[in-house]
């Protein structure tokens, strides 16, 4: 099992219709066929089976399969809808959609607030936040003294949880963003707009790379 | 800063890395295809390169451009071969020699924009040529 050369394309276990795909999300039919190539590549990096799972999508993500990070985890986790445990062809293009620039900021908002609702209660608590500071400052091997963790949350809460029950609901979300624009700004991916430039895919594939790998001396031209 | 502006610097977060794999960019290069003649393509591959302020060096249908960064810290080269897959049908492959990968990007695309009248575009008569589909610069 895994994917087959292009010619045999529909038979990748993770595929799934281009034209299909391209009607439900922000992506046109090359655009998708485009992401393809993307996809093949980060699907065939450890296990060659189609799909996605944890460690590829590390080792995507950070040059590193072994490399656990709360945040990928929550992207892993929103990009696979239905809890599989990996991430197929149609989870991937859908989920990339809402990072393309001309999709809505309502979108992008509902998928951040999501992103940040750790355990899914409809609400950013205080311990989400202080966990997912936690966890950010350990990237960069930093360590903050509990107190001075303290007075950050305070200062966010207090710009953010404007009826101070000690959540953040969704709407108090949408202002809080509407307000601090520069939030948003990991919800959009302008290489998306260029995706058919940066992953160009030739149906005579194979064919192609045994010409280029001989160099092949051009008869019309001087030397 | 409050707490959601330092969260959004995780590297987790940072799906552009996606994009941005080593191994990917060496099997998936940047490359289109032309019907002009060798002669006519390195030249406007000169020419174009010259007009975006990058160092020009060919040698063999082998083409090294050289400049500064987009932000002028660093080094950014690339490297351009031209192949004859078929009688008037040329292959011109493009590949990032030093340099940011999103600059080459940002290159890559302002590169083919001028170089759109030596670029051969899939149309349905031509098609005939066996290329059945095939991605130019732009889509």
């Amino acid at each position: 099992m895994g994917c087959l050369p292009s010619s045999q394309r529909k038979q990748c276990s993770g595929y799934q219709d281009p034209v299909a795909l391209a009607s439900q999300t922000a992506f046109s039919v090359s655009e998708v066929e485009a992401l393809f190539e993307l996809y093949k590549s980060i699907s065939g990096s450890v296990i060659d089976d189609g799909l996605i799972n944890k460690e590829e999508f590390q080792l995507a993500l950070f040059k590193n399969r072994k490399k656990e990070n709360l945040f990928a985890n929550r992207i892993f986790d929103l990009f696979d809808v239905k809890h599989k445990g990996f991430i197929d062809f149609g989870d991937f293009v859908r989920a990339l959609s809402i990072f393309h620039p001309k999709v809505s900021q309502e979108d992008k908002i509902n998928f951040s607030f999501k992103l940040y609702d750790l355990d899914g209660t409809g609400f950013i608590e205080r311990h989400e936040v202080k966990q997912m500071l936690i966890a950010l400052l350990g990237e960069s091997e930093m360590k903050l003294a509990d107190e001075t963790i303290e007075i950050i949350l305070d200062k966010t809460f207090l710009q953010a949880d404007v009826n101070g029950d000690g959540k953040i609901d969704k709407i108090e979300w949408q202002n809080f963003v509407s307000r601090n624009p520069s939030l948003l700004k990991i919800m959009t991916l302008p290489y998306l707009r260029d995706i058919t430039t940066t992953f160009p895919s030739f149906v005579f594939n194979t064919a192609v790379e045994e010409i280029v790998t001989k160099e092949v001396v051009c008869e019309n031209c001087d030397n | 800063m409050n707490a959601f502006e330092m969260i959004t610097l995780s590297q987790g977060l940072n799906l552009s890395s996606l994009f941005d794999r080593q191994q990917d960019f060496i099997k998936r290069q940047t490359r289109f295809v032309s019907r002009k003649s060798a002669k006519v393509i390195i030249s406007s591959i000169e020419a174009v390169a010259g007009s975006m302020g990058l160092k020009v060096h060919t040698r063999n249908f082998k083409t090294r451009l050289e400049g500064l960064s987009a932000n002028k810290a660093g080094q950014f080269a690339a490297v351009i071969e031209v192949y004859e897959v078929a009688p008037s049908l040329f292959l011109v492959d493009v590949r990032k020699a030093a340099g940011d990968t999103l600059d080459y990007h940002k290159f890559y695309r302002s590169f083919c924009k001028k170089l759109e009248h030596i670029i051969w575009k899939p149309t349905e008569s031509n098609a005939k040529h066996g290329l059945l589909r095939t991605k130019s610069c732009d889509s």
